[in-house]
């Protein structure tokens, strides 16, 4: 069964995100969640998972950084990371696509916008 | 020093129309003539602090109405929605309405720096020199978005 982390310090973000990938068949997930960056690397030290969703602005480690850290880990950094922030700037889009980001989605979030984001993940991740 | 200012102008209108309807459905449009009770007992209120470029907060002051509406839109499928779900909506909704806002307002600055958004019930003052206040609508209903700039201390 496919795994996907949602990093998000806003419950609320991450039952809609939740809700978004269920509307596109992604119903027949694992989901795992976690409050802000730091803690999706706690979980991520344990286990791995095929996609990470992370918001960008959290306490702790934001999303700049986590995505940093995955993409320089040996073991973590071929899992896909999808960005979904409302504070994204053609600058800011630059920075995440340089670091590896999979996608940036713009809040607010929809069916429709995270279904371009799955579209863009390599075939073997695709539910 | 920044030379950016920010106001309650139709870049913010466009926000708050977009971050109602993309998140809870709900049609969210100026009301120029509005008169909102902000210091209501009843109200639900979200505010976050903007810290770059321009130090302000923005507050969301929504009636308990529209409170619980927005609150069921967004998570009624998933049970009863009671004060604190209706905050957790709200803090994600003042998030996302900033972050559209500022993304609108500030396109080919250095990226901005915002808080972590703080939620509450109850009596909210919007007295002072310092704030900028707007009134919008939901099906008549009045609701209020606020600006107050660091210098109010």
């Amino acid at each position: 069964m496919k795994s996907v982390l949602l990093v998000d310090d806003s419950a609320v973000a991450r039952t809609i995100i939740r809700k978004c990938l269920e509307i596109l068949g992604w119903d027949e997930v694992s989901f795992f969640e976690a409050g802000h960056g730091r803690e999706a690397l706690e979980f991520l030290r344990e286990r791995t998972v095929d996609l990470v969703v992370t918001d960008l602005n959290m306490p702790e480690m934001d999303g700049t950084a986590l995505l940093r850290r995955i993409k320089a880990s040996p073991k973590l950094t071929e899992t896909p990371v999808i960005v979904v922030s409302s504070l994204v700037n053609d600058e800011k889009q630059r920075e995440l696509t340089a670091l590896g980001a999979a996608w940036v989605v713009h809040k607010p979030v929809s069916p429709t916008k995270m279904a371009e984001a799955v579209e863009s993940l390599p075939a073997e991740e695709a539910v | 020093m920044t030379n950016v200012h920010l106001s309650l102008d139709e870049n913010a209108d466009a926000a708050v129309t977009e971050s109602f309807e993309g998140m809870a459905f709900a049609d969210a449009l100026r009301s120029p003539d509005g008169d909102f009770e902000w210091g209501s007992a009843k109200n639900f209120w979200a505010r976050i602090r903007i810290e770059r470029p321009v130090e302000v907060e923005l507050c969301l002051v929504l009636p308990e109405a529209i409170a619980r509406e927005v609150g069921d839109a967004v998570m009624g499928e998933l049970g009863e929605v009671g004060d604190e779900e209706i905050r957790s909506v709200m803090g994600e909704l003042i998030n996302t309405l900033v972050g559209v806002w500022l993304t609108r307002q500030l396109a080919g600055e250095e990226p901005p720096q915002i808080g972590i958004p703080e939620t509450g019930c109850g009596e909210w003052n919007a007295d002072g020199d310092a704030f900028e206040l707007a009134v919008y609508a939901i099906d008549e209903i009045p609701f209020g978005f606020a600006l107050r700039r660091a210098s109010a201390g």
